[in-house]
């Protein structure tokens, strides 16, 4: 293949680092999230506008109330000052019932009764135009720059009598008021300045259109940050999700493109966790099958050949046999070492004969392992059956063959051909036991129930197999022993396979190797 | 662009944006005169309560206070350093009980004077006005046409202080829950104008002047 076409077949295979799918997701997520957020956005507009009317609302009324209020305080220094005027004049009256035609020289004590009748009068004056003639003054008050009073002096009364009127004199009135009623207005003058003013935060104060616009400002901020956020989420959630369809799309191609052994990567314990769990399980179930059946292949194809060798080596053997036979009667014995010779030779030509009648016989017996007629069968009666007829191990005594009980399983099985199994295995464990000088030899035969299975170990205390011989053992014609034909575990494999079970190899707590025959349980009618 | 280089840009942006909203100094010619030991200056400022700013009257006459403050400075030409620094306030109101606008004003040090005018106008010009202000002794000022200074007056309008506004009208203050607070606080990182005052009016004299070498 050359490089480019490589690179174009990796590139196929390589998950794409901006995934079409995930586009989408990530542009749908977007989506919606500009969508969300704009709506929220919008919202807050409305929802800032609609009270942002409202207080303008308000403070156009409270506006309305202080130009009334100042309008009123007007009325009110009106009202005051119409009142200091009366209170001036009643002032005058009294003064000039009082004084009459007396001396202008008992004014002063006249005003000054006056004056301290009066708790807000501040002075009382006699005036002729600009000049002052007589003042009376309250002592002790607090000049009106401090604060504490405001002054107010009321219009100059004309006096009547002739006193007055000869003097041309006329009664001014200087009152004192509380300041309250003047700060009480400057209090309303700034609220009218300020309201639409907005202190946020202890030094910040803030027109309130400008105000309004920061919300809209900070609004979108936060918006395109939810936005960002959302994205990023958006971003690495597709991006998980996406990975994992990459990595099973990717695992799949190089199924299609015959790769069995390729396997998804963990994706987590999600749904497409499952998913590759599940897909994983199934390419292992492929594969065992695949490997089962090119197995079986194998198999069927030895026993094919085995039968024809058995039949064209096991016809001419009779008839040669019996020409030696004859060769070594017809011996005239007239010379002896002509005797000696046929007589060997003839030893030799029948020990090749009867090698090639074993070597015919294996043959035979792999390819006569008949199809496997099933039907349900009691595991425990296979192992009883196999005790009664091979319970005697070997010919020594110290030698042991122990059958564990069996549990009340059914099996769909032939019973003859898993008995011929279990033959093989505990000959072959008692072989290899032998080959490797194991005194006393132990074979132990148990079964264990696993869910919907049942396995049956056949151990020994032998020399084990290798782990990396383990496969290679059911392999026709595949045997460690110098005179094993290596058949065996072939035809007990190939058994086990029709009755769609499973046969390994595994270390057995007795030393030696355990044959595992896994089978799948029959399920009793309920 | 380096990545600096933009950074500093963006961080920039900001103080660009404020330098720009910010009050220019406009130049306007002013009178000084060196009389004893003060140096005193003569200037106005009427744009900051102009008599055609019909809400600024109509504040005046209904007897509602406006108060005018005046940041003064002393800088000797090159240096960014003020020689001297004062403020003024003015309050003129229309005053109801007397029939009379008044004008107080406070210079520190020197207390509260308060004139009286029959007509606005001539009340308006009086507290715009600042008529020959002492700005600095001459003793603290180099003489010389080497020494030139100049002034600055920034004149503020009713200024507005946190502390002028009632507390139910400062949003996200105490009291109103953490989350309200920390909203204020995020609304307040977007408020990119804060009014001082109802208006603002700044100048810078020119030309600048120096004290005659005796």
């Amino acid at each position: 293949m050359s490089v480019p076409s490589l690179r174009r077949q990796r590139a196929a295979l390589r998950v794409p680092w901006w995934g079409r799918l995930e586009s989408r997701v990530i542009t749908a997520l977007v989506a919606l999230g500009i969508l969300c957020v704009g709506a929220s956005a919008y919202l807050v507009k409305l929802t800032v506008e609609y009270f942002d009317g409202l207080v303008g609302a308000a403070i156009e009324r409270s506006d309305d109330a202080v130009d009334i209020a100042a309008a009123h305080y007007g009325d009110l220094v009106a009202v005051y000052k119409d009142a200091y005027r009366a209170r001036a004049r009643a002032l005058a009256r009294e003064v000039e019932a009082e004084l009459g035609a007396a001396d202008l020289d008992d004014v002063s004590l006249v005003l000054g009764r006056a004056l301290e009748a009066e708790a807000d009068l501040v002075a009382l004056s006699l005036v002729r135009g600009d000049e002052v003639v007589i003042e009376v003054e309250r002592r002790g008050l607090l000049p009106e720059g401090s604060g504490a009073w405001i002054w107010v002096a009321a219009d100059p009364v004309e006096l009547g009598g002739p006193l007055f009127v000869a003097e041309n004199l006329e009664l001014s009135v200087l009152f004192a008021l509380d300041p309250a009623i003047e700060r009480r207005h400057q209090a309303l003058g700034r609220l009218k300045r300020e309201g639409e003013h907005i202190a946020v935060g202890p030094r910040v104060i803030v027109d309130r259109d400008e105000l309004e616009n920061a919300v809209f400002r900070a609004i979108a901020a936060a918006s395109a940050l939810v936005l960002m956020i959302a994205f990023i989420a958006g971003f690495l959630l597709a991006r998980a999700t996406t990975r994992k369809v990459s990595e099973l799309s990717r695992v799949m191609r190089e199924v299609a493109g015959g790769d069995l052994s390729v396997r998804v990567r963990s994706l987590g314990k999600d749904e497409l966790g499952v998913l590759g769990a599940a897909f994983n399980g199934m390419l292992d179930e492929l594969a065992a099958a695949q490997g089962k059946v090119a197995y079986l292949e194998r198999v069927s194809a030895w026993q094919e050949m085995a039968r024809r060798i058995a039949h064209e080596i096991k016809n001419p053997l009779t008839p040669i046999q019996l020409a030696v036979q004859n060769l070594r009667d017809k011996d005239p014995k007239v010379n002896a070492r002509f005797s000696a010779l046929l007589q060997t030779s003839a030893e030799i030509v029948e020990d090749e004969i009867e090698a090639l009648r074993r070597m015919v016989g294996t043959f035979s017996q792999l390819a006569k392992v008949p199809e496997a007629q099933l039907a349900k069968v009691s595991l425990g009666r296979i192992l009883t059956e196999f005790e009664r007829a091979y319970g005697h191990l070997t010919e020594h005594a110290s030698d042991r063959l122990e059958i564990v009980e069996a549990p009340d399983v059914h099996c769909l099985g032939d019973r003859q051909l898993l008995k011929q199994c279990l033959v093989n295995l505990v000959e072959n464990a008692v072989l290899s036991c032998r080959d490797a000088g194991r005194e006393p030899v132990q074979v132990r035969i148990r079964a264990e129930v696993m869910d919907d299975e049942v396995e049956i170990w056949v151990e020994d205390n032998g020399p084990g197999i290798e782990p990396e011989r383990r496969e290679r053992v059911f392999e026709p014609y595949e045997s460690s022993r110098e005179d094993g034909t290596g058949l065996g575990l072939a035809i007990v494999k190939k058994i086990i396979l029709d009755h769609r079970g499973e046969v390994r190899v595994e270390t057995s707590e007795l030393g030696g190797a355990a044959i595992v025959i896994r089978l799948p349980i029959e399920q009793a009618p309920t | 662009m380096k990545r600096r280089a933009f950074i500093a840009a963006g961080l920039g942006l900001p103080l660009v944006t404020a330098a720009g909203g910010r009050e220019l100094l406009r130049a306007r010619r002013a009178d000084f005169v060196e009389i004893g030991e003060s140096v005193l200056m003569t200037v106005s400022l009427p744009e900051l309560l102009s008599t055609r700013d019909r809400d600024a009257m109509a504040s005046i006459e209904s007897a509602f206070s406006t108060t005018l403050v005046f940041e003064i400075k002393l800088y000797r030409s090159g240096s960014a350093r003020a020689v001297s620094a004062q403020r003024r306030i003015v309050k003129i109101q229309w005053n109801p009980w007397k029939e009379r606008f008044g004008v107080q004003t406070s210079d520190p040090g020197q207390g509260t004077r308060t004139a009286y005018f029959r007509g606005r106008n001539r009340a308006i010009a009086w507290a715009v006005g600042l008529d020959r202000i002492q700005i600095a002794r001459s003793q603290d000022l180099d003489r010389g046409r080497d020494a030139t200074y100049f002034v600055t007056v920034v004149g503020q309008r009713n200024p507005i202080t946190a502390a002028l506004l009632p507390e139910d009208v400062v949003v996200g203050g105490q009291g109103q829950g953490s989350d309200l607070s920390a909203f204020s606080r995020w609304i307040g990182i977007f408020i990119r104008d804060t009014p001082a005052a109802e208006k603002t009016f700044a100048i810078r004299t020119t030309p600048a002047f120096y004290l005659v070498p005796r």
